[in-house]
């Protein structure tokens, strides 16, 4: 029950620049305006800048289009700073929308374009970008690197803003990995840094996040300290969430077992606050404490009153995680209070949330996969909107080159219309590629998507069937068992229950994609064979070649090939009359396996007339481009072969 | 009175009794407790240790592998047998993990789990391959591999390449039950890595 304190949300800087003073403090409509007026020169490229950034909160579409914009202008002129500039912003873009590996991509182009024309302090700018999409990869030891590549370079120039947001990063970047040593020593330095600018706000978050590092690290009474000035910062600051937030995690530097008098008053505290701004979290947070607290002072009747209240309130209000540590704890009080069936009964309220939480996860992502498709429909609007616009463009120039082309002559416009058609027809050429390559990614996923949902179809059905059909087998096996007078009719009961129960572990066996190897393939024949065999007093030889390197097969293999074995192995216990059997395995480039045994045969013009058993054998074996061989001398020898390599 | 005591945690009544049975009627063992639930199995277990508790998973409230793990937590000297359908499954292997010393499966032959009785108690245990691969990869993962023996890694090894417990006993000239025994030991270190795992994991994190 750690709660992530405030200041602890990571701060996403992005690395913009600042634009030039012509453009700054204009709003949208001015900058339409001079977007319009202005002459395509590094001018330009900072208005659209600044048009794509006003864009980025509330319309990425529009934003990704200027960006776009920005990009073409900049190669048009030959501004190499401009492509950087549109690069560690539109990197930011991509990364919200969930596409890493193509602000990756687009921050690698920068970052040689920088070395290409030795801009130095843009490539910081890069560097710190990459350090933003590698932290909303939540890959953050690579974010933690790039930060510490450009920190000498910020605290050499002193960025005042940059380097504040760094340090609190790599707070929050270590407290993630675990690291709480080093998130201490970044909290100490964005404290001090703050002391300096004396922001009381960033004050009390640093001391927060540095409690929260102290905690892990065991330096309780510092941790104490540290939110305790955090919460007398925010008293002065009349912040009431800074409060809360001190106060929670003040809560928790206590141990919840042995200390419930000093942790309770403080919950009680949070509690009031929560209420007055109707802080939902803050309050499930604070009802836990108490509740907990209770429980530790074996106050287990207010504790049972104040949790039940919780947990209608939590659940009420959405707060799963809380609801189920609570529905936990009033499990645990239940015992105290000496009612071991309604322990049971929380417990199951407990679990029945749990798992429709695992099924939103589940939905979640797939809503994932969609959004992803969707932003690449997105992606192909934009493509189709600047092609209407290079067609505008177009048309409006062909109006001017009209009037000039009067005085200088028809055929210049005739050669003008020839070159704006042709422009049309490769940018229509690359708008058909664009959208082959999206058409094909979004297959990919589909298919993607088709083999995780049948693993977990398959992992599902394999549950059900261990968990309903098991039990019920298993309780029709001990009622035959227990029938008083047994009779062929009980044994016939219980003998079938026992063969379902072993059939059904042989179909959770072969649905289990953990076992797709050879030598599981193997390792199970010779076990269950062994166990068969046993069974009946037949004696056995096993001689196997154990595959040297684990060879992954498919499911399908795996299965024909041991029900094949099986039928053989049963037929030399039902029908051969045979004292002893050997088995063979040769692992090759084909997986051969003989089974003989010296008993007394049998007539195979009769056999494969008769029995459906034999047919059978060869159509599995057929199935998986295999052979099986039967040949009578003295006893029966029956081999099979099948082919390993796909 | 000197027979082996039995306990039973089976929410099913019929399988419970039907257990409670075969137990009761074999001289030399006597059962004496049955359970329906983890929780009042837990209460009434660390009152009264048997020497043998036969667990089920899936129990309405607690499951049985958190049962054992809370027992174990408490020193408890019970040795737990879980009631299984399949031997394969990832929660026969927590179970392990958890403090059990071996399982039985739930379509067993009266005689086989009285066998499987008497082995456990004379210090055997089951193993399958699928789970000796599990064992092997746990303790590759738990950087503790030297706490397990050269010879205990080798049975390990074979066992996950599908060899019978005679065939290993053959094959390193011992006897079936010293195969048996190391396999007993083997599970006594998978539940003392458990525990320090467990450690480290809720260190000051634990409510």
């Amino acid at each position: 029950m750690s709660r992530i304190g405030l200041g602890l949300m990571l701060v996403i800087c992005s690395f913009h620049f600042a634009a030039a003073q012509l453009v700054a403090g204009l709003n949208r409509d001015s900058l339409h305006r001079i977007l319009n007026q202005v002459p395509a020169d590094t001018n330009k490229v900072l208005t659209l800048l600044r048009l794509a950034e006003s864009y980025e909160n509330s319309r990425p579409d529009s934003a990704s289009y200027y960006y776009e914009l920005l990009r073409e202008l900049s190669a048009k002129i030959g501004y190499p700073a401009g492509f950087v500039k549109y690069a560690t912003n539109y990197s930011a873009l991509l990364s919200t929308q969930g596409k890493f590996q193509q602000s990756l991509a687009l921050l690698q182009q920068a970052a040689d374009t920088c070395r290409l024309h030795r801009l130095d302090k843009q490539l910081i700018a890069v560097w710190g970008s990459f350090g933003v999409t590698y932290q909303y990869m939540e890959d953050y030891e690579n974010a933690a690197r790039y930060y510490l590549r450009i920190l000498p370079q910020l605290e050499k120039r002193d960025e005042k803003h940059q380097l504040g947001a760094v340090y609190g990063n790599l707070t929050g970047l270590y407290y993630h990995l675990r690291q709480y040593d080093k998130a201490y020593y970044y909290g100490r330095r964005v404290l001090t840094y703050e002391e300096r600018y004396k922001d009381p706000y960033a004050i009390a978050a640093a001391c927060i996040n540095l409690g929260m590092a102290l905690k892990q690290l065991d330096s309780i009474p510092q941790a104490r300290a540290f939110q305790q000035r955090a919460y007398r910062i925010a008293l002065q600051l009349n912040n009431t969430s800074l409060q809360e937030a001190a106060l929670i995690n003040l809560g928790n530097t206590y141990n919840k077992s042995t200390e419930p008098d000093s942790y309770l008053p403080l919950y009680q505290k949070t509690l009031v606050l929560a209420q007055s701004m109707s802080d939902i979290v803050a309050k499930s947070e604070s009802l836990m404490g108490i509740s907990e607290a209770l429980f530790w002072k074996k106050q287990y009747q207010q504790a049972e009153l104040t949790l039940d209240t919780a947990i209608s309130f939590a659940l009420r209000h959405q707060q799963r995680d809380a609801a189920s540590n609570m529905l936990l704890l009033m499990s645990d009080i239940q015992i105290a209070l000496g009612r071991a069936q309604r322990s049971v009964t929380y417990r199951q309220q407990y679990e029945t949330l749990q798992d429709s939480m695992n099924n939103e996860e589940r939905t979640k992502n797939i809503q994932e996969l969609e959004m992803k498709y969707e932003v690449g429909k997105k992606q192909l609007e934009i493509l189709e909107k600047s092609l209407l616009l290079a067609q505008k463009d177009k048309a409006a120039s062909r109006q001017k080159q009209w009037l000039i082309g009067t005085s200088a002559g028809v055929m210049l416009l005739i050669l003008l219309l020839f070159i704006g058609f042709r422009t049309y027809k490769q940018k229509q050429e690359l708008h058909i590629k664009n959208l082959q390559a999206l058409r094909a990614a979004q297959e990919t996923l589909q298919l993607k998507a088709k083999l995780e949902g049948e693993q977990l179809e398959r992992k599902r059905i394999s549950q059900e069937m261990h968990d309903d059909m098991g039990s019920g087998l298993t309780l029709l096996l001990f009622l035959s068992r227990s029938l008083a007078h047994q009779n062929d009719i009980t044994h016939k009961i219980n003998q079938t229950a026992d063969f379902l129960l072993k059939k059904m572990n042989e179909i959770i066996w072969a649905m289990n994609s953990e076992e797709n190897t050879l030598e599981s393939l193997i390792s199970y024949i010779h076990v269950h064979m062994a166990e068969l065999l046993d069974n009946v007093g037949i004696s056995y030889h096993f001689h196997i070649d154990r595959p040297i390197v684990s060879t992954a097969i498919s499911q399908e293999l795996r299965r024909n090939v041991y029900l094949v074995v099986k039928e053989a192995i049963h037929n030399v216990v039902k029908h051969a009359r045979a004292s002893c059997v050997s088995i063979n395995v040769h692992v090759g480039k084909d997986l051969e396996i003989s089974i003989s045994d010296d008993g007394k045969g049998f007539d195979q013009e009769k056999a494969q007339r008769f029995g459906n058993g034999l047919k059978n054998m060869h159509a599995r074996m057929a199935k998986i481009n295999g052979w099986l061989r039967i040949e009578v001398s003295k006893g029966t020898c029956l081999a099979l072969s099948v082919p390993l390599s796909i | 009175m000197n027979s082996i005591q039995v306990a039973i945690v089976e929410d099913i009544a019929e399988i419970r009794e039907g257990l409670r049975f075969i137990i009761q009627q074999t001289a030399g063992f006597n059962c004496q407790a049955v359970y329906a639930n983890a929780e009042e199995a837990l209460v009434g277990l660390s009152a009264d240790p048997p020497d043998i508790a036969i667990m089920d998973i899936a129990l309405p409230g607690d499951s049985g592998i958190a049962c054992i793990r809370k027992l174990k937590q408490l020193n408890s000297p019970i040795q737990f047998l879980v009631f299984t359908i399949y031997e394969d499954s990832d929660q026969v292997f927590d179970a392990l993990s958890a403090g059990a010393n071996g399982y039985l499966l739930k379509n067993a032959t009266p005689g086989k789990i009285i066998d499987a009785l008497h082995e456990l108690y004379s210090g055997g245990a089951p193993m399958s391959t699928l789970i000796a691969r599990k064992v092997i990869n746990s303790f590759h993962r738990s950087r503790e591999g030297d706490s397990i023996s050269a010879r205990e890694m080798e049975i390990l090894q074979l066992l996950a390449g599908g060899f019978l417990y005679k065939e290993i006993a053959d094959k390193l000239y011992i006897s079936t039950g010293t195969v048996k025994q190391h396999i007993h030991h083997i599970y006594e270190k998978l539940h003392v890595q458990n525990r320090t795992e467990a450690i480290n994991k809720f260190f000051g994190k634990h409510r």
